[in-house]
């Protein structure tokens, strides 16, 4: 394994790790919840107004879109053998690009 | 030369694919849920977060949460192995735990959104 395929893994372990712990709750709370009769848009507003959970938001959303991405890059590796580092360019690619949606949407906007 | 990976030839291959195709359903959520609060103001609330359609979605991403989480945790102690006095503990042990800290946090973070 070299210096780049470690530290793309030890990345996939750790945002796997926030992704498996955090994001079922997250999900709860964004989607669910509304139906105990709490009222969305004080939850949305909620998240909205304050730096901290945006920020945590932030976290939460790029950990699953780098895991994802990650996984899906496996699947098509796989399958496509012949295309290994395309695939792994295209696919960690996407998935900074959409991080960075992410930080402008949670954060800057 | 590497092969194709045939994930629908035995149990183990479908769940494996059901573990990794999980997690890029969830990440296709999040970018969902990112343009939808690109689109959020206090009119589209009713028709982005709370029509039947979207009920239909946030279960079913619920389903892949759970499964992307049990099964990393299931996976977590076979990756890393934790070794007490020269002796490897159980698996099980640590995926039951794993589990156990999950439902905490989970209940933790959802009483103090509230």
């Amino acid at each position: 394994m070299n210096r780049s395929h470690a530290i793309t893994w030890a990345l996939f372990a750790a945002t796997a790790t926030i992704a498996a712990l955090l994001f079922p709750a997250l999900l709860f709370y964004l989607e669910i919840m509304q139906y105990f009769g709490y009222d969305i848009t004080k939850i949305i507003n909620q998240i909205i107004n304050k730096l901290i959970l945006r920020i945590i938001f932030f976290i939460i959303i790029a950990s699953v879109i780098y895991h994802g991405f990650y996984r899906f890059k496996a699947i098509l590796q796989e399958q496509v053998a012949k295309f290994d580092n395309q695939i792994e360019i295209l696919m960690l690619g996407l998935a900074i690009v959409f991080i960075i949606i992410a930080l402008y949407v949670t954060i800057i906007i | 030369m590497k092969t194709r990976v045939g994930y629908f030839r035995n149990a183990r291959y479908t769940f494996k694919f059901l573990r990794e195709i999980s997690s890029f359903i969830l990440a296709i959520y999040a970018i969902y849920v990112l343009f939808k609060l690109l689109s959020y103001n206090d009119k589209s609330y009713t028709i982005l977060f709370s029509s039947p359609l979207q009920i239909a979605i946030a279960i079913i991403v619920m389903i892949f949460a759970l499964i992307h989480s049990i099964s990393w945790f299931y996976l977590m102690p076979k990756i890393i192995r934790i070794k007490i006095n020269k002796k490897y503990l159980d698996s099980r042990i640590v995926f039951a735990s794993s589990l156990m800290v999950f439902v905490i946090i989970s209940i933790i973070l959802i009483i103090a959104l509230i």
